[in-house]
């Protein structure tokens, strides 16, 4: 926050789970704040709800692969990736959990999530203790325009990046029947820019084609390992200060560089308009389609969802 | 024979090898993806003097240091998994005939040859791994894990450094070829694609897709020392080559269909030029003057003057063609 800039005061509900976490931290002796744990390793916790559904399976499989991979990487470096996995069962457990990944198995990076509530409570603890929290799960525009901390980073598109991309979609649609379109973050029959070898090491992996949710929960693991052994700490505030720095970008096969947005940080990223054939066949269109455009990739990109002007973290990070 | 007789013969025979040298016809070796084959093309005419079947993807694609031999990295569509598709295909140069098939691991993609012609090593892009291939014996010596995703390839002058990419884990892997283990790593910018060392050996230079840049790598320290950026980051650099002089270094962006010129003694670029779409192969003539680049979705290969900085020619080969290199008859 810079000088003559104001936090906004939280709301009622914001405030009491603020205070209920206050307290759980207080009074428990076991929960300390993140640290760089000594050894050469990261330790990510998964978090996601326990009753599976298809996204938290797709999830699942893209973080273990994400987590198989960079666990290579960083052996390289004579470091190590480690996964720890728990399971939440209502909203309220969410944040007993996120405090144990955290507390009890020194994980320092989250990655998962669930409904908006649920990513909300693990976000708050998180933002608490000094953990990242990467959410490949949960779309709410309200989440990242309310919960804004910079150890909160979206890699699941946001639903209002769904929505613009759609409506790019059919401006871009050539004359002639219209096509219904649906967009996706990721499609299996992607080839470009390494997206084939990835499908084909996911798929020997997973055994099941990748979709959207499991290319975030992919993508999240190797931003935070990545982030780890350039930075070469795997303390929370660290990672959390370099993976929203301005000149800090990722590559996750979609041809463009990747980054998190100052305002809501959200991953900055293209999405596919995929449109099927009577005879099943699937069209993949990027949307923007950053490479035949002139104009900067971030640029482009920054304009799909919220944009900055809507200013929504900049003077609210927490 | 007399002294001077003997001299004056040397002379005479001097004279007429580097006329015969001279005249030896040029040939540019085009690797065809898609359409599984080598275009050879004489550089004097511009003209696919042939066409040669390979029955695979072909990607990397060199030619030896004696020149006798060019090398082509060939894999199939099945991922994963190698197969007998994966294969280092030789072509004798004289005849122009592929003469040998050797292994190299799964999924072979990028490529470099020893000074000394004797040993081959190539990335092994699926598997994660390099292969290093005796080029007598034609089989594998030694397999060492590197980064994921492997693509680029470079040897050092001398022979004993081999620097491998690795697009997804934004590493380069240094093999001691004496030992063929890795004994260093370090991160570069992101998508790394191609490596290629300076004459002298004191620098490398590693090309970053996604990133737009080139990074500057010490090799005395095996650190990156400066990173540059093309195009304001939009150059999106694949192949990249290094002038005989150390004193230029030539970048392939494919997604922006340009080869940005880049000054090594300021490290920044000083041109960029429009080429065919796509370009990823990248030459240099052997007298320096000329650049080829492979350009995968025009399906043809532009010629750029390099003194005048403009395409003088443009070659249509095959099937999305991937990578070149020159050769001499």
């Amino acid at each position: 926050m810079t000088d003559g800039e104001r936090k906004p005061l939280p709301d009622r509900r914001a405030f009491l789970r603020t205070a209920s976490y206050a307290a759980a931290v207080a009074f428990s002796p076991r929960i300390v704040r993140a640290r760089t744990i000594a050894g050469p390793s990261l330790t990510i916790g998964l978090i996601l709800p326990e009753a599976e559904t298809g996204a938290s399976a797709d999830a699942l499989a893209g973080i273990q692969l994400g987590v198989e991979e960079t666990g290579r990487s960083a052996a390289l470096f004579q470091k190590g990736v480690t996964l720890t996995k728990r399971f939440f069962s209502s909203a309220s457990n969410a944040s007993l959990t996120a405090a144990s990944l955290i507390r009890d198995d020194h994980a320092t990076v989250l990655i998962g999530g669930g409904n908006e509530d649920e990513c909300r409570r693990i976000a708050d603890v998180c933002t608490m203790l000094g953990a990242v929290f990467m959410n490949v799960i949960s779309r709410s525009d309200a989440l990242r325009r309310s919960n804004c901390s910079r150890f909160l980073l979206h890699v699941e598109p946001s639903a209002a990046m769904y929505a613009s991309a759609g409506r790019l979609a059919a401006e871009q649609t050539s004359p002639g029947p219209p096509q219904d379109c649906v967009v996706v973050s990721w499609h299996p029959s992607l080839e470009r820019y390494g997206a084939s070898q990835l499908n084909d090491r996911f798929g020997a992996s997973a055994h099941r084609a990748m979709t959207g949710y499991s290319w975030a929960g992919w993508m999240a693991v190797k931003a935070a390992a990545e982030s780890f052994l350039r930075v070469g700490a795997n303390d929370g505030d660290t990672l959390a200060t370099y993976m929203n720095r301005e000149t800090t970008q990722f590559d996750g096969h979609k041809g463009a560089p990747l980054s998190f947005r100052a305002w809501d940080h959200q991953l900055r990223q293209p999405l596919y308009c995929v449109t099927t054939s009577g005879s099943g066949v699937s069209t993949v269109r990027d949307v923007p389609d950053v490479a035949r455009s002139p104009r900067p990739a971030r640029k482009i990109l920054d304009e799909l969802g919220d944009a900055d002007s809507a200013g929504l973290c900049r003077v609210a990070d927490r | 024979m007399t002294r001077q007789l003997a001299i004056v013969m040397l002379a005479v025979a001097s004279i007429f090898g580097r006329t015969a040298e001279s005249q030896r016809r040029e040939l540019l070796y085009v690797s065809n993806e898609a359409s599984h084959s080598i275009s050879v093309v004489d550089t004097r005419t511009r003209s696919i003097v042939r066409t040669i079947d390979v029955g695979f993807r072909a990607r990397g694609i060199h030619v030896s240091p004696d020149g006798t031999r060019v090398y082509v990295a060939l894999s199939d569509d099945v991922p994963m998994k190698e197969s007998s598709g994966d294969r280092i295909a030789v072509i004798d140069v004289t005849t122009g005939k592929l003469i040998a098939r050797y292994s190299s691991g799964s999924d072979p993609e990028q490529f470099a040859v020893t000074p000394d012609g004797k040993t081959l090593y190539a990335s092994n892009e699926d598997a994660g791994i390099a292969s290093a291939i005796n080029l007598r014996s034609g089989k594998v010596v030694a397999s060492t894990v590197v980064g994921i995703e492997p693509e680029g390839v470079a040897i050092s002058p001398n022979g004993r450094w081999v620097y491998i990419t690795a697009e997804t884990s934004n590493t380069v892997s240094v093999i001691d070829t004496r030992t063929n283990k890795a004994v260093s790593t370090f991160l570069v910018d992101v998508r790394p694609r191609a490596a290629a060392f300076s004459p002298d050996g004191k620098r490398a230079y590693i090309s970053a897709e996604v990133g737009g840049s080139i990074t500057v790598v010490s090799t005395a320290t095996n650190q990156p020392i400066q990173t540059i950026s093309l195009e304001h980051g939009e150059g999106k650099p694949v192949g990249i080559v290094v002038s005989r002089d150390g004193k230029w270094l030539y970048a392939a962006n494919g997604r922006t269909s340009s080869v940005s010129f880049v000054n090594l003694t300021r490290n920044e670029v000083a041109a960029s030029v429009p080429v065919g779409r796509r370009p990823w192969g990248i030459a240099l003539s052997r007298d320096g003057r000329t650049l080829y680049t492979a350009n995968g979705l025009s399906n043809d290969v532009s010629v750029i003057d390099i003194a005048s900085r403009k395409v003088i020619a443009t070659i249509k080969v095959g099937n999305r063609p991937w990578g070149l290199t020159l050769g001499y008859r």
